[in-house]
């Protein structure tokens, strides 16, 4: 096994992990009184998190100064794979809303995105990710060259609009919205041109 | 350790599967006792609130299977003592019951600052299977026990000034609850009935639950069940009532008011911003079914609302 095999498993590992966490959950009884809630918010959080740690694997890359060769062949896939996972659990969160919430009553899913603005929001941000997943191969990205990295860009919007879509549900306690927001912010600063050129390091 | 059992001795008409268990479980454990324990006599000599348990009928019920007393008591919306769903269980402790008074006042003829105890004296208790509906589309069916509200303002002879009852919850400004320690909402939590809301007879104090002392994360010891409105109406662990002229501010409503209105009946018609309401989840099924007008208390409840509309008035 390759050492490039090996991060990649890994970043497979750390994937699954929360999904196995949830089946443990499920089977074990852990769900609580509300288990469809449960799961709703659990793949919600889980979705978002792969998002921003996605997001974070560029900055620390430069950060922690890896040599350049060993960067891009072992931590950069962990951009796509933990991508992908993150569209496995907003897939699972969507499908548990469309399923148990909506009884796959597409007449009521127009209603939510009609009426509720949060809902809207987390649907776009959901659309948004099925144009990424679609290019997320070689072929995919040798065919569409520099426009690949400006579609893919669009994930900076979309993890945006996953926070909106989170702020908007909260009845009154934020607290532990700000620690995903505050994540996302310095994730953000990290890829300004101002900061990079600050802090700029020789890779 | 007989304390403990204790509860099960009061147990009202509606014995669910479990607590029946308990009771013999009890039972086995008072022949324990009665060979030759010194504290036996102190269970023997039950308080008068278990005495006005073990003697209330069912006055109210609706025929629909019962959520156990572990989904009642593990899943609820109590924010003082935290906003999960299962820190109020966990907290529970935090909230002291003993001694509870609560002050009464504004346009009555008896105000004053009562103790519980009693509060409690001249009311027999009944038990009421109601349907418990949150805003947040999920509902269960609880038998609560207690006495109705109207009877309890009655003796507060309220002027034909008072249009409006007002409640708060326990708020410490000295000594927090858990929840209190940040300003989630402005406490302390507060809510209010129009007079004859408050006096319809389906409007009810409970003390209990499923024949027990009410749990501190069920709103111990005094709580509100309003079963036509939303959940969050049906106010916990109050420390005063008020007789007032004007409509009184709400917490949610205050938090709110787009989404959280002063009458808050339930309503599977009127859109709301967060949740569709025309649907709700019970506690313990998986999928949604149909949301009841006034929470399935039509008959009862809907002359309160007759001329109004209730697309505005929400």
């Amino acid at each position: 096994m390759t050492v490039k095999n090996i991060t990649r498993w890994l970043g497979h590992f750390l994937g699954v992990l929360p999904a196995l966490y949830l089946v443990a959950l499920t089977v074990f009884g852990g769900l609580g009184a509300n288990p469809i809630e449960t799961l709703t918010h659990q793949t919600g959080r889980w979705a978002l998190t792969a998002l921003l740690v996605s997001l974070a694997i560029t900055p620390a890359v430069k950060w922690l100064r890896f040599n350049r060769k060993w960067h891009v062949k072992y931590l950069m896939p962990w951009r796509k794979i933990l991508g992908l996972y993150a569209f496995f659990y907003a897939t699972l969160h969507f499908l548990i809303y469309l399923i148990f919430d909506l009884s796959f009553d597409f007449g009521f899913l127009w209603a939510d995105v009609k009426d509720r603005p949060y809902i809207a929001v987390g649907f776009i941000a959901f659309c948004l990710l099925l144009p990424l997943v679609a290019t997320s191969n070689k072929k995919a990205q040798r065919a569409l060259g520099k426009r690949w990295i400006a579609l893919h860009r669009t994930v900076y919007l979309i993890d945006a609009l996953v926070l909106v879509h989170f702020f908007w549900l909260i009845r009154a306690d934020y607290s532990s919205f700000w620690w995903y927001a505050a994540a996302y912010a310095c994730l953000m600063i990290f890829r300004l041109k101002v900061t990079t050129q600050l802090f700029r390091r020789p890779l | 350790m007989v304390k403990s059992f204790i509860p099960t001795l009061c147990e009202s008409e509606v014995t669910s599967e479990a607590t029946y268990l308990k009771r013999r479980h009890f039972l086995s454990a008072g022949v324990a006792g009665a060979l030759g324990v010194a504290a036996m006599p102190s269970f023997a000599a039950s308080t008068p609130f278990e005495q006005k348990a073990a003697a209330a009928k069912t006055t109210y019920k609706v025929d629909e299977k019962l959520n156990s007393f572990e989904d009642i008591t593990q899943y609820n919306n109590f924010y003082e003592l935290g906003t999960a769903k299962t820190d109020p269980y966990k907290n529970a402790d935090k909230l002291k019951t003993d001694p509870w008074s609560i002050e009464v006042g504004g346009l009555c003829a008896k105000p004053g600052k009562y103790h519980l105890e009693d509060i409690l004296q001249p009311h027999t208790f009944e038990e009421r299977i109601y349907r418990l509906r949150c805003v947040e589309a999920w509902s269960m069916v609880v038998p609560w026990l207690g006495f109705s509200l109207a009877s309890l303002l009655k003796r507060f002879e309220p002027s034909s000034d008072a249009k409006y009852v007002a409640f708060h919850t326990l708020y410490d400004e000295g000594r927090p609850l858990p929840g209190q320690n940040r300003p989630v909402i402005r406490w302390p939590y507060r809510e209010g009935l129009r007079i004859d809301e408050a006096m319809n007879p389906l409007s009810f104090m409970a003390v209990g639950l499923y024949g027990k002392t009410l749990p501190n994360q069920n709103g111990a010891p005094i709580r509100l069940v309003v079963p036509w409105k939303y959940g969050f109406k049906s106010i916990k662990s109050i420390v005063k009532i008020e007789f007032v002229k004007e409509q009184p501010k709400t917490s949610w409503n205050t938090l709110q008011s787009s989404e959280y209105g002063f009458y808050s009946n339930v309503n599977p018609k009127v859109n709301h911003p967060r949740w569709s309401q025309a649907r709700e989840r019970r506690i313990g099924e998986l999928f949604k079914r149909e949301t009841l007008m006034f929470n399935g208390y039509q008959e009862q409840v809907a002359h309160l609302y007759k001329n109004m509309d209730l697309t505005r008035f929400i």
